[in-house]
């Protein structure tokens, strides 16, 4: 895809625009007819005019008319006549800042290295930034952020993700950066309690920390984090070593905590988190995704005004559970209660009396879900754009009737394994969801192509489609997505009946595409899947496993064409893959993080070993 | 803070000026008109509700009165002219229909680069937020997408790295992600 290049062409000034109309009055001193000297010096900021030019030394007297000209000249690529109008030095800081907000990273990088002031200029907007093992390669964890932490001084928010970040790094991090205030450690597997001490001390003024997936972090260090760092407002303890005492001392230390998640902490039970939800008063988020131990009984009490909770796998939660939430927080807008088994329709219609802000709903494998349930909260909640109904045979075309009436917001739906949906119920939310962004209709039989082709026309802001194993999905209906949703990235079309054509559609429409599964589509060819390739160079994750014609040419048109490969699934390509296929790989993906190799039966230890050896962090299945 | 005598009669109009049609005739005692003078000691006359769109100027005025002059030390008279040139239409496109703003916004800023800085100086010190944002998303979109090279090229500007620092730079951007 072509970058959006912006126009380069300028209309000349309008000649001298102060015509003397415009003016009402003049004072009794004339209008200067000298206009001060325009001549800046190099590498200073100053706006005024009125400085003496570095170089000749004498202030040039410049009309405003003779400015003008020499702006008129058409030839933008001419360097100005002396060569050194920096004309961003004109800006003051104030100014650069905001300038500054409408450019993503990537720009003010780029434009840091333009010049040596313009350097200066946009370092100092920067104020987040990301490392990780892929991107240092073989630099130094710490002298890397030590240069970073130089030349960033306003560097806010900074994330680490990487696997072998220690403790003595992120103490580091922490000194070089006081006014550090949120900092992403997630992930980082080194990471202890010994951390959380350090950055207590190093940067009192935290207020965001991510440490999900750290497994050493336990109470104590959480302990000595909350006592160190009394602001903390966000908070992230997924799949940590804690239990309730970490939890009762946040709520006594850091009453300001407005997000908090504690995924996967299993030992996390009603005691620690009603100790939280009643004294952070301000708790807005709660993450409780994993606690086997927590009932909903813990959640409903307190003085917290919850506008986002996750209570997936919570088992303890009953339809009663989800009344007495739904009155503690009526502002509940995001709310998932996936495999929670004891909840049903009941639940939902309590969420329906109370709960009339929701926006996303995940009710995906609860207990007794049935149309009933799902048409009350259709009524109920007009606002909803996400709701997850995956894993209900005994949800029909009735509750996508009752979507299409109540919820004309939706972006997302999930009907994975719903197998009584049918084309009807599909096309009856395509007319009436526009904004339809993502749907996943995976095993669900009765969906053929026609009705993904009205889906396509009716809602181009279709973003992922997710089709595997649906009905008949031909090449006809992919077609017609590719022709009418250029911002697809995600696209599962795994044991469909689509061949090349899909892909040259897709090829020529959607350039975004990063996601792209075709497992067991074995009509596909070499030909079709480098086509793909060399249109869209964006694809991070691939599933071509099973496609018995695919051989090492379409790898090596892989990996040309799209160097930002993460993901890659051959299992099953019995025949055709061998070594030279995988270097290809190996040569030109150096972002790849997973590959499937199971059955690929002529592939050899030393094609692994290519890749092993040029893709750090690579995980390999055999 | 100027002082609303509500109960005053309205104040003759300039001598130097015609007398002023008054459009919000129900609530305005004081003089329609607010004069603002540049960095060259230029006087500009503009409407009351026009000037206010600059929150400085609303200021100043609430805080002096509206018979002298308010001093702009830092905007240059060019600049000046341009910015209520704009602060005028939005005005007026804002009492009647809103239709073709956004290409006139586009017009006003097809302006060479130094008159686009200044304006982005002027709608700072004048607080404008509108112009602010305006002009300072123009010049974000010139930076927007180019690599250094064609940055360079745009503004004129000279690559004062040697070798070495340049690669350093390059080294450093490298090891941030995007997201």
């Amino acid at each position: 895809p072509t970058r959006q290049q912006a126009p380069r062409s300028r209309a000349a000034a309008p000649r001298n625009p102060a015509g003397p109309e415009r003016r009402a009055l003049y004072l009794a001193d004339p209008p200067a007819a000298r206009i001060p000297p325009r001549r800046r010096t190099l590498g200073t900021m100053a706006a005024a005019a009125g400085e003496w030019d570095a170089m000749s030394g004498a202030p040039t007297e410049v009309s405003v008319d003779q400015g003008l000209e020499s702006m008129e000249c058409d030839d933008q690529f001419a360097p100005a006549p002396d060569g050194k109008r920096a004309n961003l030095a004109l800006l003051d800081e104030d100014s650069t800042a905001h300038l500054a907000t409408f450019l993503p990273l990537r720009d003010l990088l780029a434009a840091s290295c333009v010049s040596s002031e313009w350097k200066r200029t946009f370092d100092s907007c920067v104020d987040t930034v990301r490392v990780s093992q892929v991107s240092l390669g073989q630099a130094d964890w710490l002298e890397a952020l030590a240069q970073l932490a130089a030349r960033f001084p306003a560097v806010r928010t900074l994330e680490l993700r990487g696997a072998t970040v220690s403790d003595a790094q992120v103490g580091a991090a922490a000194a070089l950066n006081r006014e550090l205030s949120r900092l992403s450690l997630a992930q980082c597997d080194d990471v202890t309690d010994q951390a959380m001490a350090l950055l207590a001390q190093g940067c009192p003024g935290l207020q965001g920390l991510n440490v999900l997936g750290c497994r050493d972090v336990t109470n104590m260090g959480v302990r000595q984090l909350a006592q160190g760092c009394p602001d903390l407002t966000a908070l992230c303890l997924g799949w940590c070593d804690i239990s309730d005492n970490a939890l009762l001392v946040l709520s006594k230390q850091c009453q300001r905590l407005e997000e908090l998640d504690v995924s996967g902490c299993g030992r996390i039970s009603d005691a620690g988190i009603s100790a939280v939800v009643t004294d952070c008063s301000r708790l807005r988020s709660l993450s409780l995704e994993g606690c086997r131990e927590v009932s909903a009984w813990a959640v409903a009490s307190g003085r917290a005004r919850l506008t986002s909770l996750n209570m997936g796998g919570c088992t303890l939660v009953t339809d009663a559970g989800v009344g007495a939430i739904a009155a503690a927080h009526p502002q509940l807008r995001t709310l998932s209660l996936r495999l929670c088994r004891a909840v049903g329709d009941v639940a939902l219609r309590f969420l329906s009396m109370r709960c009339a802000s929701l926006t996303a709903l995940d009710i995906s494998r609860c207990g007794s879900v049935t149309d009933a349930g799902v048409s009350t909260v259709a009524a109920a909640c007009p606002q909803l754009k996400d709701i997850d109904l995956e894993g209900y045979s005994d949800i029909t075309d009735v509750s996508l009737y009752a979507l299409a009436q109540g919820c004309q917001e939706l972006e997302s739906v999930n009907l994975w394994v719903c197998s009584q949906v049918s084309d009807a119920g599909i096309q009856v939310i395509a007319a009436a969801c526009p904004n339809l962004r993502s749907l996943d209709v995976r095993l669900c039989s009765k969906v053929s192509g026609v009705a993904i082709a009205a889906l396509a026309e009716h809602c181009p802001n279709l973003r992922a489609l997710y089709l595997e194993r649906g009905g008949r999905i031909t090449d006809a209906a992919v077609v017609a997505v590719a022709n009418n949703c250029p911002r697809m990235h995600t696209l599962d079309l795994g044991w469909c009946d689509v061949s090349d054509r899909a892909l040259e559609a897709l090829a020529a429409h959607c350039p975004g595409i990063t996601c792209l599964n075709l497992g067991y589509c074995d009509a596909v060819t070499d030909e079709g899947l480098g086509t793909l390739a060399r249109g869209c160079p964006d694809l991070a994750s691939l599933d071509i496993g099973g496609c018995l014609r695919l051989s090492d040419a379409s790898l090596a048109a892989v990996a040309e064409s799209c160097p930002h490969l993460q993901s890659l699934d051959l299992g099953g390509c019995k025949h055709l893959i061998t070594d030279a296929g995988l270097r290809a790989i190996a040569q030109h993906c150096s972002a790849l993080r997973s590959i499937n190799l199971r059955f690929c039966e002529k592939v050899t230890d030393a094609g692994v070993d290519a890749v092993k050896r040029a893709c750090i962090n690579v995980q390999v299945r055999r | 803070v100027s002082q609303r005598l509500d109960r005053l009669p309205a104040p003759p109009p300039h001598p130097l000026t015609p007398a002023p049609a008054r459009t919000m005739a129900d609530d305005e005692e004081q003089s329609p008109f607010i004069k603002l003078k540049s960095k060259q000691e230029e006087i500009f006359e503009v409407e009351r509700e026009v000037a206010c769109r600059s929150v400085t100027v609303k200021n100043m005025v609430e805080d002096t009165g509206s018979d002298t002059p308010v001093p702009l030390p830092m905007v240059d008279s060019k600049i000046l002219i341009k910015v209520i040139e704009y602060c005028k239409y939005h005005q007026q496109a804002e009492q009647t229909m809103p239709g073709d703003e956004e290409n006139w916004d586009k017009e006003f800023v097809k302006v060479d680069d130094e008159t686009l800085f200044n304006l982005i100086l002027a709608a700072n010190y004048l607080d404008i937020k509108s112009l602010l944002d305006l002009t300072c998303k123009t010049v974000a979109d010139e930076i927007k997408g180019k690599t250094p090279e064609e940055i360079r090229v745009r503004f004129n500007i000279k690559n004062d790295f040697t070798p070495e620092e340049e690669e350093e730079v390059k080294r450093e951007n490298a090891w941030c992600e995007e997201r």
